[in-house]
């Protein structure tokens, strides 16, 4: 389904990811690990399609389609969602109603009917009650004056709603209590269908306690250096990453 | 001396015998001392600090018709529904073209003691509450509106009243033959501890070449509450001066929010004077300027005494290659302790043409005071249009979406909810964009 090949990308003149290969093909859960300044967060804003990164090589294609060529918003409307490690405080939009600018967006893409305002909240409704966010967030300004645990339930509630076929979740758990976490990890789970597919970023291995990955890769100096299931997680939790880098520097 | 000045000197000369209060002693005194004030100080150039970004010399050159023979009584609009403005209120006075248009206008169902006079009755016989507001100011265009004047509204609320509905005061220009001068004036005397929402719109119809000279005072005394909202619709070719002068006595409170949409040249000045303890006014505003507009306000609070209060938020949006000027000013006198006065003017550039200027002024002669003032001109937040784009929000939405969310706080006071919804729909399509008429529906 995503297919990253070589891919190198630079911001101003220094080359962040230098040649990254990932298949992610669908149902399934890849959890990308790595160091800090490993270009994890890169690897999710280039995949989404933020500005500000030069494509220097390789290719990113979803469902077959050139990726780099469209725009975020063309993006979302293929199935790519990004859940954002800071969620934007967007003080005068209203929740609610990006969010139905959000899902119409898609729909219109899709060359699909828009939805009238009683269909889109009886969805709201529904999806309220599944992920457990507080009605009360609803009708707020976006992500204004939430609390973080709050905005990361509002990226998964999002998420709920506009149900992409890709879920890039970028560092979902920073800043996140256990509760937090373990809420989140839920709302996650609940949309683990067998077809959605999911690219988990993290530093941590602690979300992957609650959302169990089927492959796990270490992103280190711009390269996955490693790849292998659940327990190569496990052991970067004891290890940590420097074993990984030294291996790759006497590689 | 200007072409423009000169032309109205000769009008005035020619035609004064006809306006209202014509041979009435105190009347044709007041217009005479007003008429030289106007001739003295000419139409102010951009060598004047205040008028330093507002360049009216394109007005010099015209000749405008401020005042002739032609029956202007008849307007060809036959109801008001048949115009693109707002219904909210049973309380309407029309104006077309300087004069009070009776047909289009309700006023019939004001509660008691809601006095609404034309201008024109009041100076045809000599009213001292006219005369009053015809003097005592030095800028130009104020005396040349004082020399002009023919009509307008004056609205008294006697003490302790309470107007249960706003009352909508719409000033029209019509296209005619020649550039036309309007010289609109609303004058709104509340009465100790009365309450009233007033509605001063301008709006031209068919992009009719005119400038308009308008003059609102606001006299708000003791206890009392007066909500004064001004909207401006003009076309390119329409030029617009406006003033407001409030006076604010003892623990009563003004609220004025100037909504500009610009025309041509528009220079709105909202003068405040707090005059008694616990005076408190709020100033509002929101101008959105696009290619070959211009607008500019300028601000003036004046803390005369101590424990007043005043709070400013003003709010531009510059589009194009069009210009938008904030000038406010604060001036505290030196007994006016403990007072507080706020200040914030944000402003929102969105194309590399358009310029925005914005100057706070604070002049502080007391010292037991807490003044806070604030000026900003930013861009569209990129992390903000990313997000709603990574959301499936094409970028024209997006654009429009965050554009008016920027002015969302500014209309939101407007507690008249068909007006509120009303300038919502009017901000989001000067945002230029389609696919987004739902945004108003978003609370």
């Amino acid at each position: 389904m995503l297919e990253i090949s070589n891919l190198q990308v630079a911001v101003g003149n220094k080359p962040i990811l230098k040649g990254l290969n990932l298949n992610v093909n669908p149902g399934e859960v890849h959890a990308i690990m790595g160091p800090n300044g490993s270009g994890k967060s890169t690897l999710a804003h280039v995949v989404a399609g933020r500005e500000g990164y030069e494509i220097t090589g390789g290719s990113v294609t979803f469902k077959g389609k050139d990726l780099l060529e469209l725009a975020p918003e063309e993006r979302a409307g293929e199935g790519v969602f990004l859940a954002f490690q800071y969620p934007v405080e967007i003080p005068g939009v209203n929740n609610v109603y990006m969010l139905k600018a959000a899902l119409n967006g898609l729909r219109k893409y899709r060359g699909q009917a828009e939805l009238d305002a009683v269909d889109f909240l009886k969805l709201v409704k529904a999806k309220t009650k599944s992920v457990g966010i507080d009605d009360g967030l609803l009708n707020r300004p976006v992500n204004t004056g939430f609390s973080g645990g709050e905005k990361k339930r509002n990226e998964v509630f999002q998420m709920s709603v506009l149900e992409p076929q890709l879920a890039i979740l970028d560092e979902t758990d920073s800043g996140l209590d256990i509760d937090a976490l373990k809420a989140v990890g839920d709302g996650v789970n609940q949309l683990r269908d067998g077809e959605r597919s999911f690219v988990v970023v993290t530093h941590y291995q602690r979300l992957l306690d609650y959302i169990v990955p089927d492959f796990v890769h270490v992103l280190a100096d711009g390269r996955i250096v490693r790849s292998g299931d659940r327990k190569l997680a496990l052991e970067l939790e004891e290890r940590g990453y420097d074993w990984l880098k030294d291996e790759t520097v006497a590689a | 001396m200007s072409t423009m000045v000169q032309g109205l000197v000769e009008q005035f000369r020619e035609h004064a015998d006809k306006l209202p209060g014509a041979g009435k002693a105190r009347v044709e005194a007041v217009r005479e001392r007003a008429l030289s004030q106007f001739e003295a100080n000419g139409i102010p150039t951009v060598k004047l600090e205040d008028w330093k970004y507002t360049d009216v010399r394109t007005l010099h050159e015209l000749n405008y018709v401020a005042l002739d023979e032609s029956d202007m009584s008849d307007p060809d609009i036959r109801q008001l529904s048949d115009l693109p403005l707002p219904n909210f209120t049973p309380h309407v006075a029309v104006f077309v073209d300087g004069e009070y248009c009776a047909h289009l206008s309700n006023t019939n169902a004001l509660p008691n003691g809601v006095e609404l006079h034309t201008i024109g009755s009041l100076l045809d016989c000599e009213s001292p509450a006219i005369i009053g507001h015809m003097e005592g100011f030095d800028a130009a265009f104020p005396s040349l509106n004082s020399a002009l004047l023919r009509d307008g509204v004056y609205i008294d609320l006697a003490a302790e009243t309470v107007l249960d509905a706003p009352i909508h005061v719409i000033f029209l220009v019509r296209q005619l033959d020649a550039p036309r001068l309007n010289s609109a004036r609303l004058i709104i005397n509340a009465q100790k501890n009365s309450r009233c929402t007033i509605v001063e719109s301008h709006y031209c119809l068919n992009g009719a070449e005119s400038l308009t000279n308008a003059m609102t005072q606001i006299d708000a005394h003791d206890g009392a509450y007066v909500r004064h909202h001004r909207i401006q619709i003009d076309a390119p070719a329409t030029h617009h001066i406006g003033n407001v002068f409030a006076t604010v006595d003892k623990d009563a409170t003004v609220e004025t929010c100037s909504f500009a949409f610009g025309g041509g040249i528009t220079r709105i000045d909202v003068n405040a004077d707090l005059v008694g303890s616990g005076a408190n006014v709020v100033l509002n505003g929101l101008f959105m300027v696009n290619d070959g507009q211009h607008i500019d306000h300028h601000t003036r609070v004046r803390h005369r005494v101590g424990h007043t209060y005043s709070a400013e938020n003003y709010k531009g949006i510059a589009d194009g290659n069009g210009r938008g000027v904030f000038n406010g000013k604060i001036l505290v006198e030196k007994d006016a302790q403990k007072i507080e006065a706020l200040q914030s003017s944000k402003n929102l550039l969105l194309s590399d043409g358009a310029e925005i200027d914005t100057k706070p002024e604070l002049e502080i002669y007391a010292d037991d005071v807490k003044c806070a003032h604030g000026a900003t001109v930013g861009q569209l937040d990129d992390d903000a249009f990313f997000y709603l784009r990574s959301r499936g929000i094409d970028e024209q939405t997006a654009h429009s979406i965050l554009t008016f969310a920027f002015a969302a706080d500014i209309s939101g006071n407007i507690d008249i909810v068909p007006l509120r919804e009303w300038l919502e729909q009017l901000i989001i399509e000067r945002t230029h964009t389609k696919g987004v008429n739902e945004i108003e529906n978003s609370d």
